[in-house]
């Protein structure tokens, strides 16, 4: 691999730029200028960072850029006067301050046009115009105050790489922060214990001596059957995809080069990145169908209800666990593979060469060592399962009727989504309060397996051999 | 067939087989092994004493772990090594046996010591409980420790983790673990490459008490090692079988011009 | 064990066969092209399938504009992340990222979808919606209406809840990419002197390219194919947006567009012919996400000819 030949120029140059650069620092002048720099490109990145929310700081991004502008000229001539030679980089960089600090000055506060639907805000552009021309100059105020090094050439470029982080971080913050907020006031023990329950029906009432049908109905919000229903799923879940996941992942090692192996691993990849839509169409199908025949029971699901009517359910929890799988094997059967083939080879070598079978091998030393990366696969497989709504949102109902295997299949994340949408229903008022709540448990359930899967794979690496 | 309990407690040179007849050992016919287009071993026809100490010698990448690794079919982990010729175990061709069966009674030490992440006392009965052999449990792990060398060390400490151990310790207990199940022979891939010298000398002395009861072969780049342990001495030379004889033969006064360019350490 | 591994290849045959035979009706009854046939731009924003408007291609092009503006946000980031993670650590900062993104990994879509109103309070409010303007038609927008302007769903909006569902499983991709460039190539141009930003730029990112591919298939494919944010924050069925490229407007991908033909809301109606469109869709969606992994193959195997090894 030949190393990029443009390099062994930059080494040549190398040593012009640090005497250069020595005097520059030497100087009051050029200290000063270098220092300032940094400054007024700081103080833009920050503004920049500000007004892509705010509104109210649409004064300021134009005096800035005339600075920045001007000290640009300024290093310029400074650096033309000690190194005899143009660094071009800069006079551009200076013009672009100039031209974006009048273009600014000349839109108005609202633009119209380009047909969207919408109007832009002039504050927007200006943040866009200052973040790109501020970080760019910030760096090399950095570099030179550093003292134009490679290791400050290095350090330099830190602000670019923080700042799409910082960015993110903060964004996930609010996110939680705001979820957080809005939910921990409504929980209580009472919520998490007590389950959900709407009826309303009429029952025939003596009244004056007359049958008059009166109007009863139970009202009584709880999350606890949502919880409960989010904990049977992800045991169901995991009962039918554990061994199924492992054996898939131990056929692929075992036999990797064969045709059908690799077919069954295009095959995982393929119910990976197929949405979870289609797979919530088959459950859907699957209930469908089934509506009417006797295996209605298994697949739809069913209830009675506070008069001891029995009724067919629109989804049980057996089909969601079945087709929810499908998305957490292929999870486990990586998990696997991944734990199989990171064992040294030598162990499978001690064993073999001490007369004991494949078999033996595979599941008293392979399977004990993969058995962490099987471990975090079925808990990153439990954290998808709590989460996933797309493939039950087509069978779920309220689940008020009691959970068990074979009943309406429900889950927080079904909770969150249909108080969340429109329903004309009498209870979304009294029921809206706690969506935050749900997802506050959610979050939290999902976390803490997450947590846990982290924790483990961390584990991992401080394993011996 | 696999455990011959009695038959165990005879030198091996007094051993008999199912029939009766004494036990031949390996004997090896003509075996050529190449990997690809590449000829590792070629025409190599070589009978290993048994009961006794034999070293196989030789430049790097003339063979010898290839010769080794085919002897319990340990070559076959390997993709692409094809191996023509017959290795005959007590008359039996090794190709045509089950290899698990083979393996029991051809019993294989590495280079680096791999001792599984187990307790000491499972590492030892790994392979009696693998074939599933009704034994005293507790007398082979004792029996096949002091055999080794190991039992003062570490008899308080059998539910240790074996990979606590240091790397003496840890070769001298993968020696332990391949004798439990009782092997004729026991091959050594270089066993003392990743040891200090303290634990390198108890590992020869382990050897040595080994001798009579199991029949050895032993890899080695060591010249000392091999005049130290070894009753035969076995010369390859780019995979061609140059010079076999007794130990002490072939060091003072070996008949070809190549060994004894190789023991005077003019090449290597 | 083989009968229990060959399971998901049957399970995953029986899906496509079921999706293709579902779908068969909606293609027989519907027709494909022509006005309001699948595969036509005629679709309406609201129970479009009561009104005989079975049209796709708004779907495949909001698939698009969400891929696009979810990456564009998501990539950069992960990168910076990934650099950050592996080559510019500051110390446990590094091994803390990678933490970190395995807890925010485990939040679920819903969540995204339930908060997507602070962010677009917090961002598209501000800057796009002119909010406190009088409503009096600004002059040359003769178009506007009060509240036609973006609120509450936008693709773009959309496009930012994915990206920040997609971050935390690409960018540890993304850094394992990096880590996977030999250590002598790093060696050897360090030893030339070069800083290590320029080893990045020329040596490791080039080095790493295939394997960075591989990650942002994965990326583009879950963002194709998620339908809880697109269906919340975007919509269920919407019509082509006047500009195509207007990504303030809110032109809901396949995937919602599906949900929507078999129920979306309101989940007693049962249209035969809708359920079977909606079958429909997720065939059109197979047909796309194996597109993008032939398009990955392929890009894949240019670069691994450019890398001399």
């Amino acid at each position: 691999m030949k190393i990029n030949p443009s390099l062994e120029s930059n080494v040549g140059n190398a040593s012009k730029y640090v005497t250069s650069i020595a005097k520059m620092r030497g100087s009051i002048i050029g200290k000063i200028l270098v220092l300032a720099t940094v400054v007024i490109a700081g103080l833009g990145i920050i503004l920049g960072c500000l007004s892509l929310s705010l509104n109210s700081l649409d004064s300021y991004p134009i005096p800035l850029l005339v600075l920045l502008g001007i000290l640009m000229a300024c290093l310029f001539v400074y650096t033309q006067h000690i190194k005899r030679e143009k660094q071009w980089g800069l006079i551009i960089f200076a013009g672009l301050s100039f031209i974006s600090a009048y273009i600014l000055r000349l839109l108005p506060t609202y633009l119209y046009g380009f047909q969207i639907n919408g109007i832009i805000h002039r504050s927007f552009i200006s943040a866009l115009l200052l973040l790109a021309l501020t970080v760019p100059s910030f760096c090399y105020g950095l570099y030179h105050m550093l003292g134009a090094t490679p290791k400050a050439h290095d350090l330099s470029r830190y602000p670019i790489i923080m700042l799409p982080i910082v960015l993110i971080l903060i964004a996930y913050g609010i996110l939680l922060y705001r979820v957080f907020n809005l939910g921990v006031g409504n929980l209580s023990w009472h919520i998490l214990i007590t389950p959900f329950e709407f009826q309303d029906w009429s029952t025939i009432v003596w009244q004056n001596n007359w049958p008059t049908w009166v109007p009863q109905s139970i009202h009584q919000p709880g999350l606890s059957n949502y919880i409960m229903g989010t904990l049977l799923l992800i045991g169901m879940t995991s009962v039918i995809s554990i061994p199924l996941g492992v054996a898939v992942g131990i056929y692929v090692t075992e036999r990797s080069k064969g045709k059908l192996a690799k077919t069954i691993k295009f095959s995982c990849t393929t119910l990976k990145s197929i949405s979870v839509f289609v797979l919530g169409l088959t459950a859907m199908t699957l209930v469908r169908d089934t509506y009417g025949t006797f295996l209605a029971n298994i697949f739809a699901g069913f209830y009675y209800d506070i008069q001891g009517n029995r009724h067919i359910a629109s989804g049980s929890f057996f089909t969601a666990a079945l087709i929810i799988s499908l998305l957490v094997i292929p999870i486990i059967a990586r998990a696997t593979e991944e734990g199989i083939l990171s064992s040294p080879s030598d162990l499978k070598e001690g064993s073999l060469s001490l007369g004991a079978s494949n078999q033996y091998t595979l599941s008293h030393i392979l399977i004990p060592w993969a058995l962490p990366n099987i471990v975090t696969g079925w808990l990153l497989g439990c954290a998808e399962t709590a989460g996933s709504l797309a493939t039950i949102w087509f069978i779920s109902g309220t689940g008020q009727y009691g959970t068990g295997p074979f009943n309406s299949v429900t889950s927080l994340s079904y909770f969150i989504y249909f108080v969340h949408s429109d329903i004309d229903m009498n209870f979304k008022s009294v029921e809206g309060i706690y969506q935050y709540s749900a997802a506050v448990i959610l979050i939290i359930i999902a976390v803490a397996l997450s947590i846990a899967a982290v924790i483990i794979k961390g584990r991992l690496q401080k394993r011996y051999r | 067939m696999s455990i011959k309990v009695k038959n165990d407690q005879l030198p091996i040179e007094k051993r008999t087989d199912k029939q009766g007849s004494a036990i031949q050992g390996i004997k090896i016919n003509n075996l050529e092994v190449s990997y690809g287009k590449n000829y590792v071993l070629k025409g190599i026809d070589l009978a290993f004493p048994t009961g006794k100490v034999t070293a196989i010698i030789g430049p790097s990448g003339c063979g010898k772990t290839t010769l080794l690794r085919c002897l319990n079919r340990m070559h076959e982990l390997t993709d692409g090594c094809k191996v023509k010729g017959q290795v005959l175990l007590d008359g039996e061709n090794i190709f045509d046996m089950d290899p698990m069966l083979l393996r029991r009674r051809v019993g294989m030490v590495f280079q680096r010591p791999n001792p599984f992440p187990k307790s000491i006392r499972e590492n030892i009965l790994y392979g009696v409980k693998a074939i599933k052999y009704k034994c005293d449990y507790d007398k082979v792990v004792r029996s096949c420790l002091e055999k080794a060398a190991l039992w003062d060390e570490l008899k308080d400490r059998l539910d240790d983790n074996a990979v606590a151990l240091s790397l003496g310790q840890q070769q001298r207990l993968c020696i332990a673990r391949s004798l439990a199940i009782s092997p004729e022979i026991i091959l050594l891939d270089e066993p003392a490459s990743s040891l200090d010298p303290i634990s390198t000398a108890s590992l020869e002395a382990s050897i040595l008490a080994m001798k009579g009861e199991y029949t050895q072969i032993i890899v080695t780049h060591n010249m000392n090692e091999a005049i130290k342990v070894s009753d035969y001495v076995v010369f390859l030379y780019m995979g061609i079988l140059m010079e076999f004889g007794e130990t002490q033969k072939v060091f003072r006064n070996p008949d070809r011009q190549e060994t004894k360019d190789y023991v005077n350490g003019k090449f290597y | 064990m083989l009968i229990l591994a060959i399971l998901p290849l049957i399970f995953l045959a029986l899906i496509v066969v079921n999706l293709a035979i579902n779908s068969r009706e909606a293609i027989v009854n519907v027709g494909l092209f022509g006005y309001g046939k699948l595969l036509s731009p005629n679709i309406s924003g609201v129970f479009s399938t009561n009104l005989g408007l079975y049209g796709l291609l708004p779907g495949i092009w909001g698939t698009f504009l969400v891929i696009v503006v979810s990456m564009a946000i998501a990539v950069p980031i992960s990168m910076a992340m990934a650099i950050f993670a592996s080559e510019f650590t500051l110390g446990f900062l590094g091994k803390g990222m990678r933490t970190t993104l395995g807890i925010l990994g485990g939040i679920p879509s819903i969540i995204y979808a339930l908060m997507a109103g602070v962010f677009a309070q917090l961002f598209i409010v501000p800057k796009f919606t002119g909010a406190g303007l009088s409503p009096i038609p600004p002059p040359g927008m003769w178009w506007w209406k009060p509240g036609s302007l973006p609120f509450n769903t936008s693709t773009l909006l959309g496009g930012i809840m994915i990206s920040m569902l997609i971050i935390p499983f690409m960018a540890p991709l993304f850094e394992d990419a990096i880590r996977n460039v030999p250590n002598s190539l790093k060696e050897a141009s360090l030893g030339l002197g070069a800083s290590r930003w320029h080893t990045l730029k020329t040596t490791t990112l080039p080095y790493a390219l295939r394997e960075i591919i591989s990650a942002c298939s994965l990326g583009v494919l879950t963002a194709m194919g998620d339908v809880v944010i697109a269906g919340i924050v975007i919509g269920f069925e919407s019509p082509l947006p006047t500009p195509l490229y207007d990504v303030l407007k809110s032109t809901a991908p396949l995937t919602s567009t599906g949900a929507g033909f078999s129920g979306g809301f309101d989940q007693g109606a049962f249209n035969a012919t809708a359920n079977s469109a909606a079958n429909f869709t997720g065939l059109l969606l197979l047909v796309m996400a194996f597109a993008i992994m032939g398009v990955t193959y392929i890009l894949q195997r240019r670069f691994k000819r450019r890398v001399a090894r």
